[in-house]
């Protein structure tokens, strides 16, 4: 798994890329919890490019979104791949995100 | 009836990669459709996960004991540790009520994607102490449908 983060005007975004799992999910969960920057209103995670998530990713997702709604940011998955919403899906969460495909 | 694979893995996460990749291609193998594989290799990776997380606590000196048995009616999965036994009630299938959010309680999501993926799942604990599940999936399209093994 790599991830790239960037701040463009008020916008964090995080970039996921490779198999997210039990081994990776705490890098991300740093990304999407932890490192998040004050001054950013929307948190936007990309994941265009997991080629895999398991719970463990799903429940790293629900805790940024927990966490983004108490700092009253806002939280977007920005163009789901196929495995990621698949196990969104499973989990019975894929309502639970506000979900954007659209282009950047 | 033998089993077609078993393996025993180190409880450490930095291994289920490697499971993964051996199942994907395992099930290809046996004609299992890629969205379906994809389903049965989440599945198993939450139940060895769960063996990780809850039975050794991330202690990676535990050992996963991956067996998995096949025949022209469907695939049975098993996934056993030695490590601390579950709670039963912990491993029961739920199923929520309209716009009801699933809390990600510990081994909770993982638990309903196994059931979700698989027709059946059961749970006992070890003999001497541990957890083994067993998970058991018809072949998609009915008894012998998917064609088993090399042309």
């Amino acid at each position: 798994m790599a991830i790239q983060t960037e701040e463009d005007q008020g916008t964090w975004t995080v970039r996921v890329s490779g198999e997210v799992d039990l081994y990776s999910s705490p890098e991300m969960r740093k990304a999407v919890v932890e490192e998040v920057p004050a001054s950013a209103d929307v948190l936007a995670v990309d994941l265009e490019q997991v080629a895999y998530m398991d719970s463990s990713g799903v429940a790293t997702l629900v805790e940024g979104l927990r966490e983004s709604s108490s700092q009253n940011r806002r939280f977007v998955l920005l163009r789901p791949s196929p495995p990621v919403r698949k196990v969104l899906e499973l989990s019975r969460l894929d309502m639970v995100f506000d979900i954007e495909e659209g282009d950047e | 009836m033998n089993p077609d694979v078993r393996l025993e893995v180190r409880a450490d996460p930095k291994l289920l990669r490697a499971v993964r990749a051996f199942l994907r291609s395992y099930l290809e193998s046996q004609g299992l459709g890629a969205e379906a594989a994809a389903n049965v290799v989440l599945a198993v990776d939450e139940a060895c996960a769960n063996s990780i997380r809850h039975a050794y606590h991330f202690s990676t000196t535990g050992v996963v004991d991956l067996v998995i048995l096949a025949d022209d009616a469907g695939l049975e999965v098993q996934v056993a540790d030695q490590g601390e036994t579950a709670d039963p009630t912990l491993l029961r299938r739920r199923e929520l009520g309209a716009g009801e959010v699933q809390p990600p309680a510990p081994g909770g999501l993982g638990v309903q994607i196994m059931y979700r993926v698989f027709d059946e799942v059961s749970y006992a604990p070890g003999e001497r102490g541990g957890n083994r599940v067993t998970m058991r999936l018809a072949w998609p399209g009915g008894a012998g449908a998917a064609p088993r093994g090399g042309a």
